[in-house]
């Protein structure tokens, strides 16, 4: 067990990288927002920390002038883009990333230009990393309950209704894009503090692809969509190693497939698959799972796999 | 006294459309006021200005003597001026419970709601709070029982009461309700004329948009008559509707007058 932790150690890392990231895309795409800006906000994260730690910071203070410089910058850059909707948000977000792309290869001293920051102090343990997902985890996991979980779902189905209920629709959209881009922000300086580099490619497109990946695969309806999402961006390379030069079509193949036959991603799928094994468990007979909108709501399982279908609503 | 709800010249101008062209009425403490007139006539976009779902271009709104012509819908919402739509607006994939207790969340929707997901532990109570409020409006709504069921799967005219419940659950001083028996049978419109009655023996205030004269006459008991975004006749249901501005405007002119000279 433990070599085997050993050798797998650095995904383990990246998992918990991963993850953060991942809740970053989620968390706007859950709330209706259709936005890019977490990998921009990874970017920015990523050079703070490279330059603080460089400058001798500690990690924790490096790590909360993160947290509160991109909540500032998510939220005042949300104040203008707030009023935008659907692809146009998505479109302005995107250049977002590639102007940041544009700056850090042309930043000079501060961001190393083209070859980047080599060479940071590597002061994050695994342990350390995997506490702030866990935090990360449990910030976003807290917007999916009680009356803040009611105004999100809201707010992300019918605007005008969740105004005439009382809900602050423009607070609550420039809120969460500053959580979005915190979590990014965190997630860029861990993958820097761990990693010990940071470059201009290191945040570009891919990662967008990436993140977005990671997000809709995994179920955008949840925090354990996007948890799931990033184990499996992260551990797939290496558990289809046996696959050789087939991977990279099986890989596609399979995040094709669940797009296109699962809304809800890997959760939805799982979701599906204990509310057939709780049925047959309960009637003793095998389980058909029943259309989802006869199913009376008590049961979360099927009220939960029902609700969250942004997927393919995101962008509208 | 300070009349519940006061509204003072208020004009509602798109460019050179008059939607709303200069209405002033008053709403007291539960009273249950009527406004009709035909299609286009401006009463969806009072009701929407009473909301402030939309700008007034000049005149002013006030509740309870405070004036709220500026301040935001959510925020008025928050104030206790509830509204339903015109069309059904509920969650589908939630439950009747969940749905209706969006309602009663009201009050934690404004910048309580940071500390609501921030410390968890300290809304326990108000969850308990809120369902107790909700399932208060579900039974008023006589919709025990069916409190799990997703509303998706309901009927249309029980999704509407589904809407009123949530309304309801907020505990508003006014209720605005934008044509909520469209679409209905008589039976399921009764039943709504009923829930509205009792609304008003418990104090409810409440602006009924509507179509349906029957209804109006049914359970209003001050009707205000719109048309071109003007305020034409106000009064009693049975004398309003026998005004002859009144009939003119729903049924046109006399037929010698519709003759070309």
């Amino acid at each position: 067990m433990n070599i085997w932790y050993e050798a797998h150690a650095t995904l383990f890392q990246t998992t918990a990288i991963y993850v953060l990231l991942a809740l970053s895309f989620q968390v706007v795409l859950k709330s209706g927002i259709f936005s890019f800006a977490s990998v921009g906000a990874f970017g920015i994260g990523a050079y703070t920390a490279a330059n603080l730690a460089t400058r001798g910071v500690p990690v924790v203070v490096t790590l909360l002038i993160v947290v509160v410089a991109m909540t500032a910058v998510g939220y005042l850059l949300a104040i203008p883009l707030m009023h935008l909707r659907g692809l146009y948000l998505g479109m302005v977000t995107f250049a977002i990333d590639e102007i940041l792309v544009v700056v850090a290869t042309n930043g000079g001293k501060v961001t190393g230009g083209a070859v980047g920051l080599f060479g940071v102090p590597l002061e994050i343990t695994t342990l350390g990393l995997g506490l702030v997902a866990v935090i990360g985890v449990l910030l976003v996991s807290q917007l999916e309950r009680h009356s803040v979980g009611r105004a999100i779902e809201v707010l992300r189905g019918d605007e005008q209704l969740a105004r005439s209920l009382g809900v602050e629709v423009g607070n609550y959209r420039k809120l969460i894009f500053a959580l979005s881009a915190a979590l990014g922000g965190v997630a860029g300086a861990l993958n820097t503090l761990n990693f010990s580099t940071v470059t201009p490619g290191s945040f570009g497109f891919t990662l967008i692809v990436a993140g977005l990946t990671m997000a809709i695969v995994g179920g955008i309806g949840s925090w354990l969509g996007a948890l799931l999402g990033a184990i499996f961006v992260a551990w797939f390379p290496t558990v289809s190693s046996s696959l050789g030069g087939y991977r990279s079509i099986v890989y596609g193949v399979l995040v094709i497939l669940v797009v296109a036959y699962e809304p809800d991603g890997l959760l939805g799928i799982i979701r599906w698959l204990v509310r057939g094994v709780r049925g047959r468990l309960a009637r003793g007979r095998p389980a058909v799972p029943a259309p989802a909108g006869a199913v009376p709501a008590g049961d979360s399982l099927a009220s939960a796999a029902e609700l969250g279908r942004p997927g393919h609503d995101a962008a509208s | 006294m300070t009349p519940l709800l006061d509204v003072v010249d208020a004009k509602v101008h798109f460019g050179g459309v008059h939607a709303v062209d200069g209405v002033s009425v008053q709403l007291q403490d539960g009273a249950l006021h009527g406004l009709v007139g035909p299609n286009g006539s401006g009463k969806s976009t009072l009701l929407a200005a009473l909301s402030r779902m939309i700008d007034l271009t000049d005149g002013r709104l006030s509740f309870k003597g405070h004036d709220y012509q500026r301040d935001s819908a959510p925020a008025v919402a928050r104030m206790g001026i509830g509204r339903t739509f015109q069309a059904v607006r509920v969650l589908p994939s939630r439950s009747v419970l969940e749905n209706v207790m969006l309602g009663a969340d009201a009050g934690t929707f404004g910048p309580a709601i940071v500390r609501n997901w921030l410390l968890p532990w300290r809304t326990r109570r108000h969850e308990r709070q809120c369902r107790e409020m909700a399932m208060a409006a579900i039974e008023r709504l006589d919709l025990a029982g069916m409190e799990n069921h997703l509303v998706g799967t309901l009927s249309y005219g029980t999704q509407r009461r589904v809407e009123i419940a949530r309304a309801v659950a907020a505990q508003p001083a006014v209720l605005l309700f934008d044509e909520p028996t469209a679409g209905m049978n008589r039976a399921e419109r009764d039943e709504v004329a009923e829930v509205m009655r009792t609304l008003q023996a418990g104090g409810l205030a409440q602006v009924l948009v509507e179509h349906d004269m029957q209804m109006i006459t049914d359970v209003c008991d001050h009707v205000w008559v719109m048309n071109f975004g003007k305020l034409i006749a106000e009064g009693k249901p049975e004398v309003v509707v026998s005004d002859p501005m009144v009939q003119e405007a729903y049924l046109g002119k006399r037929g010698e007058e519709d003759v070309n000279p």
